[in-house]
């Protein structure tokens, strides 16, 4: 079985690191990361407690397939209470250290209380400790990521870490791993900032085991073949070659989702990173893989020297993270910024501080709309004109955020509690406190339905109705589709593996894969089953939480304003029909609660 | 007849041109296969910035001069 048997509890408050058995009922009805996850979070903390306060536990966790030669195997994820949104938080990351974390003997890192001094994690082998991170509170992801490999003499470490954005409570600070890759979204690293956990710094020495290796190699073999015949154009164009469907379909949210079109798109699209100007600079410059991944649609890529970021920055000359789609969308469109390499640059300060590319762009958005109302002036913004299309406004403000100064502090807020301090909170683009993503669902009314309903706020990874969006723009049959993908996008949240992979794969491919791995028989209804079985048990931690059925909605812009091209035009969301239908289908009362009936059915009565 | 055709994302490996020539009366779903380009690998097909759904491209004609976008499917990023 891939499962190690193994969680290491830390308690920061007494300084106590404890191992202690995998609950294997649990890993059986919630296979592992996400789903199993939420299970420990539920059973381990109170959903009322406050986000930033020492009673919230932090959790990182592995799945079953994490670590293994399975393609995209490298993914972990961090399950908390969120600062953003007061629900519960889940955020996903690739790179190397999740990985790392099962070699070192351990399916998930349960973290509670709060250090009294600031401190990282150690895990080196079987030699775990907690270390004084008093020399590098303060430090950006990148230094803190150098310090920590130099003191202890191990360039193998995987880290995965916080800024300053994390340390000073941005409320959707990131927690960064191997420089790069970040669990990003709902505030995540606010709350490791909270507990003064600067680090956790990973060298495993063991390895996985898995039910029937014979089989396990012929079938992940099979499955990586089946990627490599339909990744989509990911590895030549990433995840950006989506910005210019976006443009046509118009669905793409511009100046704070006032429009769905941007005439500048094609400036920051994936075919401009990979044009040549009159220079003979190129902004990509290779894609990167995450672990075990066969894919490889991550970017890396390089600023122009002479432009104004980073003409007399030296630090910022080499090569880095590159734009994906929606740091492209975040920093290009929705604040009409039409700069590829300032967007670049504003991708590399998200990695360096530590924060949510795509909360911190759409606050932005809301802070120049609110600029352009005249409801904020210069005198706000510490000078700085923030009009729409300004790559200054975007690259000073992102520095601003990410070290806490200035009207940064006031954009670390995010969107939702920006809006409400300057009286406009009909301007904040979220859902439960949560930035939208680079979708806008007046055109994908399915996305729409998915934002309202997602179990951390506005969320476009946590369901999959792109093609019957594209096919239908009404918002007609969109309930049964985005409750199905919900259920089966939390089943591959929570097996270690990417949901980049679901264009190739559906559940049968999954289930052989986990059927291989693990112990006991795994069918694709079994994994369905246990992915309804996690989004209720998201559900029933944010109802604890205090949040209701009147979260489940929209910004009224996005239900009321028609939109104003493209091949919507003319459409506003109709959240009003699909929510009654999506709540019937869920089996839940028309309060939005799970029934008795279904409570029961899923073994959470 | 010329048809003006864009197309998005991935699809610029199958298409890269401005212009394709049909036969008068083509179709969406013939125009596709002049084009070489998968009708599986599809996300949208608009005409004149009009939405022609999966169901209607063996139907709907095109024009002298009409502009064809097709749409690679979306994903999520």
């Amino acid at each position: 079985m891939s499962w190690q048997g193994r969680v290491l509890r830390v308690n920061l408050t007494r300084g106590d690191i404890t191992p202690e058995p995998l609950n294997m009922e649990w890993a059986n009805d919630y296979i592992g990361e996400r789903g199993l996850g939420t299970k420990y979070l539920w059973e381990n903390m109170d959903p009322k407690v406050d986000a930033m306060s020492p009673d919230n536990v932090l959790i990182f966790a592995t799945g079953p397939l994490t670590g293994t030669n399975a393609s995209t195997s490298g993914r972990y994820a961090v399950l908390t209470k969120g600062p953003l949104t007061g629900a519960i938080a889940c955020s996903n990351s690739g790179g190397k250290f999740g990985a790392e974390l099962k070699y070192a003997g351990y399916d998930l890192l349960i973290v509670e209380g709060s250090s009294e001094k600031p401190v990282y994690l150690l895990i080196e082998g079987d030699e775990i400790s907690l270390q004084s991170a008093e020399k590098i509170w303060g430090k950006t992801v990148w230094e803190a990521d150098e310090w920590i490999k130099k003191q202890h003499h191990n360039p193998m470490l995987k880290i995965a870490t916080i800024g300053v954005a994390g340390e000073r409570g941005v409320r959707y600070a990131a927690i960064v791993n191997d420089l790069h890759r970040a669990a990003g979204r709902s505030g995540v690293g606010a709350v490791m900032g909270s507990k003064n956990l600067k680090a956790v710094a990973v060298r495993g020495s063991h390895g996985v085991q898995v039910k029937d290796p014979k089989r396990f190699i012929q079938v992940t073999n099979e499955m990586k073949n089946l990627l490599a015949e339909d990744a989509g154009g990911l590895a030549k164009y990433g995840t950006n070659a989506m910005m210019d469907t976006m443009q046509e379909f118009g669905a793409l949210p511009t100046r704070n989702f006032q429009e769905v079109q941007f005439s500048g798109y094609d400036k920051v699209d994936a075919r401009a990173m990979l044009k040549t100007d009159e220079t003979g600079h190129r902004n990509l410059i290779t894609n990167k893989a995450c672990f075990g991944c066969t894919i490889a649609c991550g970017r890396i890529a390089h600023i122009r020297k002479d432009h104004f970021t980073i003409q007399n920055r030296k630090e910022y000359w080499h090569a880095s993270g590159g734009l994906e789609y929606e740091t492209a969308f975040a920093f290009g469109p929705v604040i009409g910024v039409d700069d590829i390499d300032a967007c670049t640059f504003a991708g590399y300060l998200m990695n360096e501080h530590g924060m949510d590319p795509i909360s911190f762009g759409v606050t932005l958005a809301a802070a120049m709309e609110l600029f352009e109302m005249g409801v904020i002036t210069t005198d706000d913004t510490d000078g700085v004109p923030l009009n729409f299309g300004s790559a200054e406004a975007l690259t000073v403000m992102s520095e601003k955020t990410g070290k806490q100064e200035g009207f940064g502090q006031v954009l670390g807020l995010g969107s939702r509690l920006m809006c409400q301090k300057y009286g406009h909170p009909e301007l904040s683009m979220t859902v439960k406190g949560q930035e939208f993503a680079g979708y806008d669902s007046r055109a994908l009314q399915g996305m729409g339905l998915g934002y309202a309903t997602g179990n951390r706020g506005a969320c476009h990874l946590k369901h999959d109705t792109f093609e019957v969006d594209m096919d239908d723009q009404s918002g007609e049959g969109k309930a049964e589709p985005c409750k199905t993908s919900q259920d089966w996008t939390a089943a591959v949240d929570s097996s270690g593996l990417c949901v980049f992979t679901l264009g190739a794969w559906g559940a049968p491919e999954f289930a052989a894969q986990l059927d291989a791995d693990c112990e006991g028989e795994w069918t694709p209804e079994r994994l369905l089953e246990s992915g309804e079985r996690i989004w209720n048990l998201e559900r029933l931690f944010n109802l604890a939480a205090g949040l209701t059925c009147a979260d489940d909605t929209l910004p009224e812009r996005l239900l009321k304003d028609p939109v104003p091209s493209g091949t919507a035009k003319g459409r506003v969301n109709e959240l009003g029909k699909m929510l009654p239908e999506y709540y019937s289908l869920r089996g839940w009362s028309e309060q939005g609660e799970p029934t008795p009936r279904t409570l029961t059915r899923l073994g959470l009565g | 007849m010329q048809v003006e055709v864009r197309v998005t994302g991935q699809l610029i490996d199958y298409f890269s041109g401005t212009h394709v020539n049909l036969d008068e009366g083509a179709t969406v779903e013939q125009a596709l296969v002049v084009l070489e380009i998968p009708a599986a690998s599809v996300g949208l097909v608009s005409v004149n910035g009009d939405a022609v759904p999966r169901e209607k491209r063996a139907q709907h004609g095109l024009v002298a001069g009409d502009q064809m976008v097709v749409m690679a499917p979306l994903t999520g990023g």
